[in-house]
């Protein structure tokens, strides 16, 4: 089977914990081949993940680099206009959704008669956007007065975003047998422009929730309240679509399901899917460091919240004056200016010494090992590799209680506010304290692994899901899997409430299967 | 269960007060000091569960003011969670039945405000200290003339114009290219453009001059000055992309005092020759400052895309059209021998320099105000329109003003062919400034088009002069590009015209 595996932003081109799942992935369900689609920031990127053998190719989509052309005949630029148009209006007017997917499929039509890409940049296209985002206003109580006055520069710079960000649709449709996207969003175009042209089945997964990863990048400080309106329509109205053309959406926890059926994911087709992890590769440690440490490990990203990891970490400096904090893990380019804020931050903290940036690791179970606690800080999350992998190797884990963490660590772990020092503080107090309770949860937390987050069962059950959306199977080995693990977990013990159990209830058949 | 109990008990509020409160430490906690954050089942839900919730989101300013601000409930949805209200934590303690709904009730509660609206975009405007950067590009030309007499070097005439002509592209094209890294936040290539400017600039004007030497006479001074006189523009130009230009001032101080003392108006002077030396010390410290990030730079490879490869050569081949028309004008000037007239010609366009590089910015600042001011496109056209009226009417005015002056001095001087000569580098200098707005607003394609144009005219004019009188004389070559330089001055006027008032020029 041919699978195109849609990504933006990760696979192969950056590491991270979706990076490691489409690593993973691609691996593991080999003889399947796939054709890699990566969307990125600009042209100037090298993969940083080396290719196996099953990959049949990789396709770089370029959201801001290269050099579009813009010329068009006066009669296709009335037409291109007419489209777009429609979809500023769909993006203003409520219940716009099913004219912004129409709309969509007319570009892509155009699209396939002549080169797009940068074609939208147009002062025609601008008048039109600035008509729609000044309509918003009256369609929206809170924004009347302020979206009515979006001025020119507002339109001009989300026409630029908009432009870019619809690039990854105008690009030759994947010829496979499933779409498979990382992501909603944008990694969903390309599936689009395959379903309308072939047919193409797509199973969508999502670790965490674009739309609502959108919500908080996307923020006040950064762009104008038109600008910002517009922009979270066009992914709201975008990931509306994403939800409606798959066949079938994964998301990486329980948690992830009420916003996707939120902005209208069906019910029936949401299935979680938890990350999984080759626990060979995670052994446990019999040796602690002497001095009281903790270990953070990750991208540096402000959605992973460093800055409440130090400040939570001088909390418990000042109770344990000898204590370390490990933090392992690299930022991007686009998170450099955070990485200096948290090294401002963490000098302003008086903590130069005792918390340490050491960028990215060789081996991430020396990493986990190097602690006696391992700390997620995040605020945003869908079932983070970071956790699975600490618990793997036996360690005791503080994590915040966002997206799919509950999930994960059950009763194997401590879970904490967001964005609160004090309480990470007091859970890492309270276990750096007691070995017992250490060994005891780290124990708990390795077998929870390896009873239920597997890699080997999350690879299983994706390669069931794409026979049964091509028609090859139906659905029932997929629930016949999912029922074994839920009795496993039977046997595992008692769960906390709302994890693991229900994805499995969840189950329906797909419509057509 | 592990799960870590939010509440402290001196934080416990009693049972019978259903409003669920914000700890000190910003955890949620309810009336039961077994419930709060993550406890389970401990459920006292308000009674008004609009207005509990209103109070904790104002409990905190940072997210009451994210909330505020917000366009879209989800947005607010997204906003809690991240601050530990889940639909589990909605439930117990709002009493909502997800945070949607919750997200709602706040969306709904609280007006808009924006309290954290970025600041509009705008660039700084041009003011007189752009004077100051104009005396940089200019002062170097008198150096030119201390240092090539200090050192009696036998000048031919296309030493400046091949040394000027190769920097000018070259320079360009890492000024580009240096501009696409800065933008990926690759500050640290600037090292590798900077060597680079300099050792190719270095590198493509030994070849030209080697062959121009070939062709057309001279000695390896010759090749020398022109090799060093690219170096020189190179360096400078990565000062002023670096924008120390307080650095490359100091760095030209020891030519100025030099130059000054060889003038013999001081008590204290000092010969030519060791004044071309201060000169050559002076290039030796722009050189040396230009590279001063080389030695501590982390070296990486430039991560340029073929766009941006595409883009810096656009650039170059825009710095070598500069070049080119002003090397029409030298190497006719040198070759019509009238004495003082060049010299006296040149220093409106000199002295103008900073006046162009004022008036850009402040036309680029006023458009960029007007994009922010304006909420429909024929208004900002009104405004643009204004703007590039008020700055290109400025540039000629102050040409003009010095113009006249240079054609006074030139009476006094018997400086013959000073007003043709102002006529052609006035010309080059408005076309340079309209050429600079147009490129700088993202339009280096008809920039070029312009260019090819200009060259074509002005060949053609050329060639009609050969054929009709056997031969160019200096005059008619000036007259030539005075011709060639005032189409070019239409075209770019019309393009400005219309493209300069497109929104997306900005």
């Amino acid at each position: 089977m041919d699978i195109a595996l849609l990504a933006e932003g990760t696979y192969p081109y950056h590491p991270g914990g979706v990076s490691v799942w489409c690593d993973q992935l691609v691996r593991g369900l080999a003889p399947h081949r796939f054709d890699i689609y990566s969307i990125i920031g600009g042209n100037d990127h090298e993969p940083s993940w080396e290719l196996p053998d099953n990959v049949i190719g990789l396709h770089p989509i370029q959201l801001w680099g290269g050099a579009p052309s813009s010329r068009q005949s006066k009669a296709s630029s009335a037409e291109l206009n007419a489209v777009f148009s429609q979809l500023a209006s769909s993006m203003v007017e409520a219940n716009g959704e099913p004219a912004f997917l129409e709309a969509l499929r007319h570009l892509f039509e155009l699209s396939l008669e002549r080169p797009l890409t940068g074609a939208l940049q147009s002062k025609e296209s601008l008048e039109i956007l600035l008509g729609a985002m000044q309509l918003a206003g009256p369609t929206n109580r809170r924004l009347a007065g302020t979206a009515a006055s979006a001025t020119v520069s507002d339109a001009r710079i989300a026409l630029e975003l908009i432009e870019h960000q619809l690039r990854p649709l105008f690009v030759p449709p994947p010829k496979v047998d499933i779409c498979h996207a990382t992501a909603n969003g944008l990694s969903v175009l390309p599936a689009l422009g395959a379903y309308w042209s072939r047919a193409t089945p797509l199973v969508l997964s999502e670790h965490g929730i674009y739309l609502r990863e959108r919500y908080l990048s996307y923020d006040a400080r950064t762009y104008a309240p038109a600008v910002r309106a517009i922009m979270l329509r066009f992914f709201k109205r975008l990931t509306w679509a994403g939800y409606q053309i798959a066949d079938a959406i994964a998301p990486g926890s329980e948690y992830n399901r009420q916003w996707q059926e939120a902005n209208g994911g069906a019910s029936e087709r949401i299935r979680p899917i938890y990350n999984g992890v080759d626990a060979a590769n995670f052994i446990t440690s019999r040796s602690e460091p002497e001095i009281p440490t903790l270990v953070w490990l990750g991208r540096i990203d402000p959605l992973k919240d460093v800055e409440t990891l130090l400040r939570a970490f001088a909390i418990v400096r000042e109770r344990i004056p000898t204590a370390r904090l490990r933090i392992f893990g690299a930022a991007s380019n686009q998170n450099l200016d955070y990485l200096e804020r948290c090294i401002a931050l963490r000098d302003s903290l008086g903590l130069v010494g005792a918390a340490t940036f050491e960028g990215r690791v060789a081996s991430v179970i020396d990493a986990y090992h190097a602690g006696h606690v391992v700390l997620l800080t995040s605020i945003s999350e869908g079932f983070p590799y970071t956790l699975i992998e600490a618990m793997a190797a036996g360690m005791p884990t503080v994590a915040t209680d966002v997206g799919g963490v509950r999930e994960a660590t059950g009763d194997a772990g401590v879970i904490v506010p967001p964005q609160n020092p004090e309480q990470t503080a007091e859970a890492c107090l309270m276990l750096l304290a007691d070995a017992d309770l250490r060994h005891d949860i780290g124990f708990a937390a390795r077998s929870r692994i390896l009873s239920m987050f597997t890699l080997e069962q999350s690879l299983a059950i994706f390669g069931d899901l794409y026979r049964e959306v091509t028609g090859r199977i139906t659905s029932a080995p997929v629930l016949e899997r999912q029922e074994r693990a839920r009795e496993s977990e039977h046997i595992d013990g008692p769960q906390v409430a709302g994890t693991g159990t229900e994805p499995l209830r969840a189950l329906a058949p797909l419509p057509g299967s | 269960m592990t799960t870590l109990n939010g509440t402290r008990p001196e934080e416990a509020v009693p049972n019978d007060d259903p409003m669920p409160r914000l700890a000190s430490n910003g955890a949620l906690t309810t009336g039961d000091t077994t419930g709060g954050y993550g406890a389970e089942g401990a459920l006292v839900r308000s009674s008004r569960p609009d207005q509990a919730i209103m109070d904790w989101v104002h409990n905190d300013p940072e997210l009451a003011s994210a909330c505020a601000a917000a366009v879209d409930p989800l947005e607010i949805a997204a906003r809690l969670e991240t601050y530990g209200l889940s639909s589990r934590v909605a439930g117990d303690v709002f009493g909502y039945p997800d945070v949607f709904a919750a997200a709602q009730a706040v969306y709904d509660g609280m007006p808009f405000v924006d309290t954290e609206a970025p600041p509009k975009p705008s660039q700084p405007m041009g003011s007189p200290f752009d004077l100051l950067r104009g005396a940089l590009y200019a002062i170097p030309a008198l150096f030119f003339t201390v240092l090539v007499n200090g050192f009696g070097v036998p000048m031919k005439w296309w030493v400046l114009p091949v040394g000027l002509t190769v920097a000018w592209g070259i320079s360009q094209a890492a000024a580009t290219a240096g501009w696409a890294l800065r933008g990926r936040g690759s500050d640290r290539s600037d090292a590798l453009v900077s060597l680079s400017s300099i050792l190719v600039s270095a590198a493509a004007t030994l070849g030209v001059a080697v062959l121009a030497r070939a062709e057309f006479g001279g000695t390896r001074a010759c090749v020398v000055v022109a090799v060093v006189l690219a170096a020189y523009l190179a360096a400078s130009g990565v000062l002023l992309f670096q924008q120390a230009e307080w650095l490359l001032a100091l760095c030209l101080l020891p030519a100025a005092v030099g130059s000054v003392l060889s003038l013999q108006v001081l008590p204290y002077n000092i010969t030519q020759r060791n004044a071309a030396w201060t000169v050559v010390a002076s290039a030796a410290l722009v050189l040396l400052v230009a590279l001063r990030h080389v030695p501590s730079s982390r070296w990486h490879r430039t991560r340029l895309g073929r766009g941006d490869w595409v883009r810096a050569t656009k650039f170059m081949f825009y710095g070598f059209g500069c070049g080119l028309l002003t090397s029409v004008i030298i190497g006719f000037g040198q070759e019509a021998r009238v004495g003082d007239a060049m010299a006296i010609a040149v220093w409106p366009l000199l002295l103008t320099l900073g006046l162009m590089e004022w008036h850009l910015r402040s036309f680029r600042s006023r458009a960029t105000t007007a994009l922010s001011a304006s909420s429909d496109l024929d208004n900002f056209a009104h405004r643009v329109r204004i703007a590039f009226l008020r700055s290109v009417g400025t540039y000629i005015a102050g040409l003009a003003v010095l113009s006249a002056v240079a054609v006074e001095v030139g009476r006094d001087r018997h400086a013959a062919m000073v007003p043709l000569f102002l006529g052609a580098i006035g010309a080059l200098g408005i076309a340079f400034f309209l050429a600079l707005m147009l490129a700088s607003s993202d339009q280096i394609n008809l920039v070029l088009v312009c260019w090819a144009a200009t060259f074509v005219v002005l060949g053609a004019c050329l060639v009609a002069v050969r054929v009709h009188y056997g031969h160019i004389a200096p005059l008619a070559g000036i007259t030539s590009l005075l011709i060639a330089c005032s189409v070019a001055i239409v075209i770019l006027a019309a393009m400005s015209r219309r493209l300069l008032t497109s929104p997306l020029s900005y």
